[in-house]
């Protein structure tokens, strides 16, 4: 498995390279297409890689450091749908919105969505580009109570734990560069006649990102890895998703925090990577929708059992 | 890299293991129930001597030694599977827990063969507790700064000086004490040595300090001449501060870094009972996300180790945000229930006393949290 991901990710890294200022457009979207990253894991008769969810999760990692533009979680996602039912183009809804509408994020060509309101995961047509976007600038589409009477269930309830731990993988390879940015940062940045670096409190602050990136990327890499194994990772993914949302905030605070008036501006590159991460801690549920459910899922267990759920029984 | 790695060490329930967890947690469960312990947090500084010879007796102690010294000859691996265990139900593991952890891989790397045919079988048998001489009055966190002194005499040395701050220094029959072998010169990390002292020898005294407890695990142990024969050296004599550094990363990198108020946690899941409101759930699983992050970054420090990587980074964030992780169990379940803690009560109150008492000790000892965010900028090239 490493030695497929390891292949992937350079080949993901090469493909965004070739595309440099990319936008979440057809053009794009075509090369996308092309490329066959988007069928990672869909199964081969259907032309896929029928790649595992870590794979996968190597794909939007790469994603997330590039800060490159598409809904990659939602295209790996109809991959793996299509084993399901072929050409399906998902999106999933994330925005409650008044009035019972919801937005979901849009690319050329998105049909349907994912819609999480309900209980399990249930297809929807989509409606209306919106004129909302994401804090990141994200173009999202409207999905109306209308469509959702045209919606139907998805077997099972697959689709939630990889795009949330798809989505964790994101935002962890965004935050892998936002780290690198910052130790860059401070240690070239002089002020009072030494880099910032230097400076105990700067450290703390490039410390504690550190970690959390850290603690991000073991329990997101442990989340896949029973995910694929087959087995029930009920606590770990939602543990995933909840620390990455949780470092998300701590490591974009700080890295704006350590870059100063330079990373507060457009032309920067750092708000590529940190609004995006403000905006996807809640998607793929939200974050204090998803704490509540790991709450709920402890109490049902009960504190006897708990342990037992944590490392096996 | 920006792959996800296959790693043996998942932080995940594992079938291969399931056997020897049931194991130890049945012996627990049946420690706890005959009436030979109270799960309580914190509990791996709790001395109770007989306890750990029941647990040696399991081979729960010692567990990685070689066979040769007494030891269980597994591996890594199974050590953690049973710390974690103990640690968990709140057992009291004072008793070995220091031995175990950090003065016996210690000593196997670095002591003479007749220090380790002596200690470690003892060690592994659960009848042998050490302490830690790190800590002077006026060396905390600057260890390379101590005064403790010994001065080479005849078949060993002389120790004088004076260590502070020692935890069960007065149920100890070791205590493997940092002292200066060579006086302060250009390089203060030079001229260090790490000696095994018996704790009843002639010039050792050992004096209590309570803690805000009311508890008395710490303690001033004084030398005053204090003979230390020529085996009970570490290494080669001068090289103490590499030494220390070891000792300190087995110190840091455990499980006790982050389990030590788990007790707390599970009682306050069932003592908030199968319906939480929406604010428990969501604190209780903001909790749980964060213990299981920890634990899994925990867990990634056993594949660096298998791989022969460098493990200080990630075992100093490990212990830094396992132990504010710690301290933050006890303030969120006394915020969540409205029972008051209490140090004299029982079940969940006296838990939650005794964590909210001892809280404030995780993110100091084994290298403050300063220090610790110290060393990971120092591994990020920040210094
Ligand atoms: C419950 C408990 C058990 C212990 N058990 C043992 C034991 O068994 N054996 C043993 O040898 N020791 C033991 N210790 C001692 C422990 O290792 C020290 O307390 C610790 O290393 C800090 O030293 P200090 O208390 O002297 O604080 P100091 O070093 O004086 O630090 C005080 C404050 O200043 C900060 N500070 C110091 N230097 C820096 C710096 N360079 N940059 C930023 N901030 C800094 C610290 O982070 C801390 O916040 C124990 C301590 C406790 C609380």
């Amino acid at each position: 498995m490493s030695d497929t991901s390891r292949l992937l990710a350079d080949n993901v890294q090469a493909f965004l390279a070739r595309h440099p200022g990319a936008a979440c457009d057809e053009t794009f979207m075509e090369a996308v297409r092309e490329s066959g990253f988007a069928l990672a894991m869909a199964p081969e008769e259907l032309g896929g890689l029928q790649c595992s969810l870590a794979e996968a999760a190597t794909v939007a990692r790469v994603w997330g450091y590039q800060a490159a533009p598409l809904p990659i979680v939602e295209l790996l996602l109809s991959g793996f749908a299509a084993r399901i039912k072929p050409d399906l183009v998902l999106t999933t809804t994330f925005m409650p919105r008044g009035g019972g509408e919801r937005l979901a994020a849009w690319f050329p060509g998105v049909e349907r969505c994912v819609d999480l309101s309900g209980a399990g995961s249930t297809i929807a047509p989509v409606g209306e580009r919106s004129a909302s976007t994401t804090l990141a600038t994200e173009p999202l589409v409207a999905v109306t109570q209308d469509a959702m009477a045209g919606s139907f269930r998805l077997a099972g309830d697959d689709l939630l734990p990889r795009g949330a731990l798809l989505t964790a993988a994101r935002m962890l390879g965004a935050m892998e560069r936002v780290l690198e940015l910052t130790v860059e940062h401070v240690t070239l940045r002089q002020q009072f006649g030494r880099p910032i670096a230097r400076f105990q409190l700067v450290q703390a602050m490039a410390a504690d990102a550190a970690s959390e990136v850290a603690a991000s990327r073991a329990v997101i890499g442990d989340a896949l890895a029973v995910v694929d194994h087959g087995e029930t990772a009920d606590l770990l993914w939602r543990a995933a998703k909840i620390q990455a949302a949780r470092a998300a905030t701590l490591v974009s605070a700080h890295a704006h925090q350590m870059f100063g008036a330079i990373g507060f501006t457009e032309e920067h590159e750092l708000h590529r990577f940190t609004t995006s991460l403000l905006a996807w801690r809640n998607v793929w549920g939200s974050t204090a929708s998803i704490e509540k459910e790991l709450g709920g899922l402890a109490c049902t267990i009960g504190g006897d059992g708990l342990w037992g759920a944590i490392a096996g029984n | 890299m920006l792959w996800f790695e296959e790693r043996p060490n998942v932080a995940a329930p594992r079938p291969e293991e399931s056997g020897l967890r049931l194991e130890v947690r049945r012996f627990l469960d049946g420690e706890c129930k005959a009436g030979g312990f109270v799960p309580r947090p914190n509990n791996w500084v709790a001395f109770d001597r007989a306890f750990s010879i029941r647990c040696a007796e399991q081979g729960y102690v010692g567990t990685t030694l070689p066979k040769q010294y007494g030891g269980g000859g597994k591996s890594a691996r199974e050590r953690l599977v049973i710390c974690e265990e103990m640690l968990a139900a709140g057992a009291p593991l004072g008793s070995h827990w220091i031995a175990d952890r950090q003065s016996a891989p210690q000593i196997l790397r670095h002591g003479s063969e007749a220090l380790r045919a002596r200690l470690l079988p003892e060690i592994a048998a659960g009848r042998c507790t050490f302490a830690i001489g790190m800590s002077e009055p006026d060396s905390g966190s600057d260890l390379s700064s101590i005064r403790t002194a010994a001065r080479k005499v005849d078949g060993g040395w002389r120790l004088d000086g004076r260590k502070v701050w020692t935890t069960n220094a007065h149920h100890a029959d070791y205590m493997i004490v940092l002292c200066r072998t060579a006086p302060r010169g250009e390089d203060r990390y030079a001229g260090l040595s790490q000696l095994v002292v018996e704790v009843a020898s002639d010039g050792v005294t050992v004096r209590p300090i309570r803690n805000l407890a009311g508890e008395h695990e710490l303690n001033e142990v004084i030398f005053e001449g204090a003979f230390v024969p020529d085996d009970n050296l570490l290494g080669e004599g001068g090289d103490g501060w590499r030494l220390v550094n070891e000792e300190l990363g087995f110190e840091r990198s455990g499980p006790d870094r982050f389990l030590s108020t788990y007790p707390v946690l599970r009682l306050l899941v069932a003592e908030t009972g199968k319906d939480p409101n929406r604010y428990q759930a969501v604190a209780i699983g903001q909790l749980l996300s964060r213990l299981l992050a920890v634990r899994s970054l925990s867990h990634s420090i056993a594949d660096l180790l298998a791989n022969g990587e460098r493990v200080i980074l990630a075992a100093t964030m490990m212990k830094d945000i396992g132990t504010a992780l710690e301290q933050e169990i006890p303030q969120v379940a006394g915020r969540l229930l409205e029972i008051h803690p209490d140090p004299h009560g029982s079940g969940f109150a006296a838990a939650l006393a005794a964590a909210l008492l001892n809280a404030p000790s995780f993110t100091i000892r084994g290298g403050t949290r300063e220090i610790l965010k110290g060393i990971v900028a120092r591994e990020l090239g920040l210094r």
